[in-house]
């Protein structure tokens, strides 16, 4: 009913320029409080030596990275060699994770492609219906993946009794188990990027390279992917960087010998088996790694705008 | 869109794997619904329909256990998400309002900290800090914990909101006399109000549902209702878990249903 | 209200440079100018959402350019009308008294006497979104007078509405400006708007204020080629000026001739042999028969004809290449007018004729 006129229509306004940091500095803050700070403090921590019950003594010392990357002996006089055990743990939550994100790209891209080619009634539905199970709890979601899976569990009883197995296909505690509730937990957050990079794509590019002979898989793949990639790789890294540093996945789903950085990290810091600062060590390592992708990310965004 | 375009547009199999991954997704969570009807106490043998898990949530052995949990959680959630929302509102404001500034993308991602850095890293921080600083964990902990990575949650939706309505109501408001704190209050606040709504809804979800960073500041005493559904998984996973479970649940899918739905009809009638 | 020296800069781009204007009280002042010439900026500073960069703004002589939005005495219609839309009419009417702590018996007196002034009595509980454009626009008006503003600011109100509307709307505000009494002043892009409803128009280009005067000084009297061209049609013929006599000059016309003009203000130089413009406006050409003999004359080829309703427009080449244009009204006095491809003699009316500098 009012046309908006070209000049006026900013949602600038003058009204609060003035206080612009009086209206930020709550946020700024307790953010930077109860968050900044916090992570500063782990840093330190990384580097001080531990306490036999868990804390610390305000003593600078390497120990904790050494610990992490270095074997050296019980009584720290062996030649140095490499601690693999550590690494492993790294190695195995970088592969679960890339494989999560994988299969998470292969079925989400697709439903991100399907529902935004729906008629736009329908699609407000299927969006709803992906991210409904998002909003459960992480926790929930877990355990209804543990108790579907088990070997007491429906999945297996109901195969049984299908005649399709013999026996319990003993899922549970396995890197497969790990992998399954990963994806089951990030899967929607590769749909969602995804689909809005498709929703505001050109369709009439599609019928272009059509018009120039080209089949429909070869469309998708050198003309849609490449343009609806800024979603695809938003979607991975939304999965990729919470993959990483799971706990209930592993923890729930993985049992003990599938310990991934989380699980790791965790049990530094419960009872008196802890080690504070190797726990604080390893998470600054898991920090630097997420801190990587998403400066890679943001670089790559801002030369693609520029 | 004549029907050629549309058979260009369509792949097959897409539509499959569409099914597929909701089948995927809503699988597991029917699952433990169904199941928590279940008249037996064995997991897997179907022993009819009946509400006695149910029951025993409220009213069993360890009713009180999860009662105090409950209403930890709730409580906790209320206010986190009451305060987070505030700071997310004028925040949103700040960022929204007041054009480019340096410093401006700097200060997007202090905002949006809360989400970039992985759960289990904050929660280590904050532990480290609060034993650091000597602050004992508890409630108090927890609630400060939980206030902090609701911010961004309940940013999103009020700052979205926001970019769509016109600076100029404002300006209006304080040329017709009004103060900044009036304008705000009694034009900016009511247009603004589903974001809001939406903002603290998403928010009072997040603190419910969040275990990670609340096992970690908690400290030995307290339990929320995730922490208490933990430790209990821990222990095997029992009938009644999978009532609690669907409870919770069902609450979760009911905020967000509101929280989406208020988001929706607040645009909505905005479109005249 | 006067502004002296008004400076607008945003960073390194001058938005306005040194305006100066007075407007007078109960005046109807209208800013106009195109897309992009800072009147909307102007208007802007003026209300106080907008600081000054250098220079005064002053009201009834209280220096107010420091002074807050909310703390002038000046109201504004915005473009988008920005009707408050949770709040109903009254409401939205009531809102600058109640900011303004005016009793609300008083108040409410004065919202329908104002809801009376624009005509909505009846639409008193309706909200914005149920109102048509028209209507949304009175309410704006309503909502700004309400707290009697010593100025009220006007930006561009009438330019979401269709031709029709506007035009009745015109004659209403130029009324409700009148009963009130208050000094409007009002920005637009459309002469015709500003020509109409105006007591004195400043017309603004590229940040600079152009000329300032009545709708008669403006259109008889341009001061430069701009203000010539943006306001009416006018033809610009190229000439250089033969004799100089304080402010009559006689200039040379294309195929030989001279013609006494105008020159425009005080702060043109102008010598002998300098080159400019004779600016005329189509309607001061008259059609010559051939035979006739006159000082003034112009001669050249019909190019084509333009109906145009109530007249028809020639277009004319002049030898030299020049096209004008010329109206002839079409009365049933007319006869045949000549076709195009032959020729035609045009007589200039005496005394319409100005001098413009390039």
């Amino acid at each position: 009913m009012a046309a908006i006129a070209p000049e006026a229509a900013t949602t600038g306004g003058s009204v609060f320029t003035g206080v612009r940091n009086r209206l930020l500095m709550p946020s700024w803050l307790s953010i930077g409080i109860l968050l900044v700070i916090p992570v500063i403090m782990m840093l330190v921590y990384s580097f001080l030596t531990k306490e036999f019950r868990g804390g610390v003594i305000w003593e600078f010392s390497l120990a904790a990275y050494d610990q992490f990357f270095f074997d050296r002996g019980l009584f720290g006089d062996e030649p140095v060699k490499i601690e693999w055990t550590y690494l492993t743990i790294f190695a195995r939550s970088i592969v679960q994770a890339l494989l999560a994100t994988f299969f998470c790209l292969l079925i989400g891209f697709p439903t991100a492609y399907f529902i935004a080619t729906r008629p736009p009634s329908s699609r407000a539905i299927w969006l709803f219906m992906i991210t409904v199970p998002y909003w459960v709890n992480l926790l929930i979601r877990t355990v209804s993946m543990k108790f579907l899976i088990r070997d007491t569990g429906p999945l297996n009883h109901w195969l049984m009794q299908a005649g399709v197995l013999n026996e319990p296909m003993g899922l549970i505690n396995t890197n497969i188990a790990v992998q399954l509730g990963l994806f089951y937990s990030y899967l929607p957050f590769m749909v969602l990027p995804i689909y809005a990079s498709v929703e505001r794509f050109d369709f009439a590019l599609l019928e272009a390279a059509h018009d120039l002979y080209a089949k429909r898989w070869i469309a998708l793949r050198r003309i849609l992917i490449p343009v609806v990639k800024p979603g695809i790789i938003a979607g991975c890294i939304l999965v990729f960087v919470p993959s990483l540093g799971a706990f209930l996945a592993p923890d729930l789903l993985g049992g003990a010998k599938n310990f991934m950085i989380g699980s790791l990290i965790e049990e530094q810091f419960k009872g008196s088996a802890g080690n504070w600062p190797f726990g604080a060590a390893a998470s600054m390592i898991l920090l630097s790694m997420v801190l990587l992708v998403l400066m890679f990310y943001a670089r790559s965004e801002a030369r693609r705008v520029l | 869109m004549n029907s050629a375009s549309t058979k260009l547009m369509h792949y097959p199999g897409f539509g499959v794997l569409a099914a597929v991954c909701l089948v995927l997704l809503y699988a597991p969570l029917l699952v433990v619904m169904v199941y928590s009807f279940n008249d037996s106490t064995s997991i897997t043998r179907w022993g009819g329909f009946s509400l006695r898990w149910y029951v025993d949530v409220f009213t069993g052995v360890e009713a009180a256990k999860y009662k105090v949990a409950a209403w930890n959680s709730v409580s906790i959630a209320a206010m986190a998400s009451i305060v987070a929302t505030t700071i997310a509102t004028s925040a949103a404001i700040g960022m929204t309002r007041c054009g480019q500034w340096n410093g401006k993308s700097a200060s997007f991602a202090l905002i949006n900290l809360p989400i970039m850095v992985p759960e289990i890293v904050t929660a280590v921080a904050t532990l480290i800090f609060f034993s650091a600083i000597g602050f004992k964990t508890g409630y108090l902990s927890i609630l400060l914990a939980h206030i902090v990575f609701c911010i961004p949650f309940a940013y999103l939706p009020i700052a979205a909101r926001l970019q769509g309505i016109s600076g100029s109501f404002e300006e209006a408001a304080i040329d017709l006399y009004a103060t900044r704190w009036q304008a705000f209050r009694y034009v900016l606040l009511p247009i603004l109000l589903p974001g809001v709504i939406s903002g603290a809804l998403l928010a009072f979800i997040i603190s419910l549902d969040d275990f990670i960073i609340t096992n970690f500041v908690k400290g030995a005493g307290i339990e929320t209702l995730p922490t208490a559904i933990f430790g209990a998984v821990r222990q095997g996973i029992k009938p009644n878990i999978m009532a609690i479970s669907t409870l919770m649940l069902v609450v979760s899918v009911v905020f967000v249903t509101v929280s989406w739905w208020i988001g929706r009809s607040g645009s909505r009638s905005d479109n005249r | 209200m006067s502004l002296n020296h008004v400076r607008k800069q945003y960073g390194s781009a001058t938005v306005l440079h040194d305006v100066s204007l007075t407007i007078h009280d109960k005046e109807f002042f209208t800013l106009l100018g195109p897309s992009g010439c800072g009147k909307t900026t102007l208007l802007r500073i003026i209300a106080g959402f907008e600081s000054v960069t250098g220079g005064t703004v002053q009201l009834h002589g209280k220096e107010i350019a420091g002074l807050a939005a909310n703390e002038r005495p000046v109201n504004t219609v915005f473009q988008q009308y920005s009707l408050f839309p949770h709040m109903s009419v009254t409401d939205n009417v009531l809102f600058g008294l109640q900011m303004r702590k005016v009793p609300a018996a008083v108040a409410r007196k004065r919202v329908n006497a104002m809801l009376e002034l624009v005509q909505l009595e009846d639409f008193s509980h309706r909200m914005p979104s149920q109102l048509s454009g028209g209507q949304q626009q009175r309410v704006a008006l309503a909502r700004a007078l309400a707290p009697e503003p010593e100025v009220l600011l006007l930006d561009e109100p009438l330019s979401a509405l269709d031709l029709k509307l506007r035009q009745a709307m015109r004659l209403e505000l130029k009324q409700i400006q009148e009963e009130a009494g208050i000094t409007f002043i009002f920005v637009t892009h459309d002469q015709e708007e500003a020509l109409t409803l105006s007591d004195r128009i400043a017309v603004m280009s590229a940040g600079a204020i152009q000329q300032v005067g009545t709708a008669h000084d403006i259109y008889e009297s341009p001061v430069n080629r701009f203000v010539a061209d943006f306001i009416g049609e006018s033809n610009l013929i190229e000439t250089h000026v033969l004799e100089y006599h304080g402010c009559r000059l006689i200039c040379s016309l294309p195929g030989g001739g001279q013609i006494v003009t105008d020159s425009p203000a005080e702060s043109m130089v102008a010598s002998v042999g300098s080159s400019g413009y004779i600016c005329v406006r189509p309607e001061k050409l008259k059609l010559l028969s051939p035979a006739a003999q006159a000082d003034c004359v112009l001669q050249g080829v019909v190019e084509r004809h333009i109906y145009l309703g109530t007249d028809t427009q020639l277009v004319l080449r002049l030898d030299g290449g020049q096209t004008i244009q010329l109206r002839v009204q079409n009365t049933s006095h007319t006869g045949t007018l000549p076709e195009p491809g032959s020729t035609a003699q045009v007589g200039i009316e005496s005394g319409s004729a100005r001098f413009l500098e390039q």
